[in-house]
């Protein structure tokens, strides 16, 4: 009887810790989303409403991500009739430039930032296509970027995040270990070789406080996930490939 | 505020057309080709600097005063310049910006232009005529405000709070610009200047001045007949230009109607053929 009463507290607790890993897994999720958006393209007017009517948390456990949140709000309490033309012109500021060499701008692709005459479409590109093929995912027709952009970057782990939770609601521990060590490797090859090095350029060329706090809270943010993994993924884990 | 989620970022699928990693067929996946060397991501320290970029990017610095400026946009932008110094003259006060929008609407009533008011106040904030202020009159950049902070389950978060009211004002620079502009003094110039034109200039004010105003149709047929536009060839479009210009003539989207600048004008030639009649007579 005792053992019955031991057993099926035990299970509560697993399921507790798993319901709680999904939440944060969720969030891990929408955060991805809400940096590859703002890296994608402009605000358009929809989107600045929507960024408005979030909330954004004042102690995200890293300066940096603290930071960001903390300058974004601060962006988005200032807005006024202009803020999307600004912001507009912030964003090809930072991200397009009016340069030809190479150093005008913060070029938002992982090949600028890995290749010696940072150019575009180099092994990078590569690289994260045959990852992206290995998970079986490919872009879609209408983005025209190379895959080593940073915003699918970012929705790669996006998408990695929605499959761990999706293992863990079919209570299969293995696959979504397995999904977790893709992220975790896919942040260190990849993400945080070339991510810091562009930040420290968006630092240099944006002009609102928006971009400044992006710039910041991808820093954060990257940083926190790389702790979050690192604890996520056991050495266990490592061993069996996530049991997959 | 019980209507937001904490820590909710989900954004609106509706707005989110683009899924660059949208799951595909595995089968469908081509083998990728790589290189003899395997690709090795080189370390941060190792890659070069973007320190050139300062020179790659810094402007040119502007030397001319905003006087200068602003003048200098006048003059490029002559076809809105009754617009722009409207603008100054209803901002003398400092005026919510909405308000400004709607005062430059009717300034461009019947006068369509791609310039929206928020680019033309722009466009005058840049050149240093117009200033944005908080209700106080306080320049915007000082008084940035700050975002909301509301607790939720015990975590802070933070929001953002309502913008404060933005007042356009214009400037020093954008007032004494604003000054300068003596429409009266270039009509007089003008008559002046083509005297020979004046019949023409009087015949197309007086056709002006009628409360409906006077169409080009109306126009065209009182003055490209007369023997005075034959040789140089010149057509009333040219001499309508020339007194829109001085603020004589005004667009009211069907017809010219006159102004009182207009209206000094056309008592001054009067006067002027008055006394040309005495002078002939005696």
């Amino acid at each position: 009887m005792a053992d019955t009463k031991a057993n099926a507290s035990s299970a509560e607790a697993a399921d507790e810790t798993t319901a709680e890993f999904t939440r944060i897994n969720n969030q891990r999720a929408t955060t991805y989303a809400l940096l590859a958006r703002l890296y994608r393209s402009e605000l358009d007017a929809d989107f600045l409403q929507q960024l408005r009517s979030m909330r954004f948390p004042a102690n995200a456990g890293n300066e940096d991500a603290t930071k960001g949140y903390y300058l974004i709000a601060k962006y988005l309490s200032n807005v006024w009739d202009k803020s999307l033309e600004e912001l507009a012109v912030d964003y090809n500021h930072t991200f397009i430039g009016n340069g030809v060499d190479a150093y005008s701008a913060a070029y938002p692709f992982e090949s600028v930032y890995t290749s010696p005459k940072r150019l575009l479409m180099q092994d990078a590109r590569d690289e994260v296509l045959a990852i992206y093929r290995s998970e079986g995912l490919k872009k879609q027709e209408s983005w025209k970027e190379g895959e080593d952009h940073i915003a699918p970057e970012l929705e790669f782990e996006q998408h990695l995040c929605n499959r761990v939770s999706e293992a863990l609601s079919a209570g299969d521990e293995g696959k979504a270990a397995g999904y977790l060590i893709t992220q975790r490797n896919f942040l260190d090859d990849h993400l945080r070789t070339w991510v810091p090095l562009m930040t420290k350029d968006m630092k240099r060329f944006a002009q609102t406080n928006l971009y400044l706090g992006l710039a910041y809270l991808t820093d954060g943010f990257l940083q926190l996930e790389h702790d979050f993994l690192r604890h996520a993924v056991t050495d266990e884990d490592d061993e069996t490939g996530g049991g997959q | 505020m019980p209507d937001k989620a904490p820590f909710d970022f989900s954004l609106d699928t509706q707005n989110e057309d683009f899924d660059p990693l949208a799951d595909s067929d595995q089968d469908e996946t081509e083998e990728v080709q790589f290189g003899e060397e395997p690709y090795t991501a080189p370390a941060p320290a190792e890659t070069p600097a973007s320190d050139q970029a300062d020179e790659a990017v810094e402007p040119e610095p502007d030397d001319r005063t905003p006087q200068e400026r602003t003048r200098d946009l006048l003059e490029s932008m002559a076809p809105r310049r009754k617009t722009l110094l409207g603008t100054l003259a209803f901002c003398e006060e400092p005026q919510l910006v909405e308000d400004v929008n709607d005062h430059i609407d009717e300034l461009q009533k019947g006068n369509a232009s791609v310039y929206t008011p928020v680019i033309l106040c722009s466009m005058l904030e840049d050149a240093g005529a117009l200033e944005r202020v908080t209700a106080d009159g306080n320049p915007i950049g000082e008084e940035e405000v700050e975002p909301k902070t509301v607790v939720v389950d015990g975590v802070e978060y933070l929001e953002a709070n309502d913008p404060a009211d933005v007042y356009w004002r214009t400037t020093e620079a954008g007032h004494e610009v604003l000054e300068e502009d003596r429409p009266l003094e270039r009509m007089e110039a003008l008559l002046e200047e083509n005297a020979k034109y004046a019949t023409i200039y009087e015949r197309i004010l007086d056709l002006c001045n009628t409360s409906g105003g006077a169409t080009i149709k109306t126009i065209d047929d009182k003055v490209d007949h007369d023997p005075l536009v034959q040789n140089p060839r010149l057509f009333a479009p040219h001499f309508v230009d020339q007194l829109e210009s001085c603020d004589a003539l005004v667009w009211n989207e069907e017809a010219w109607c006159i102004t009182d600048i207009g209206r000094s004008a056309l008592d001054r030639l009067a006067d002027a053929a008055e006394g040309k009649q005495e002078a002939k007579e005696v």
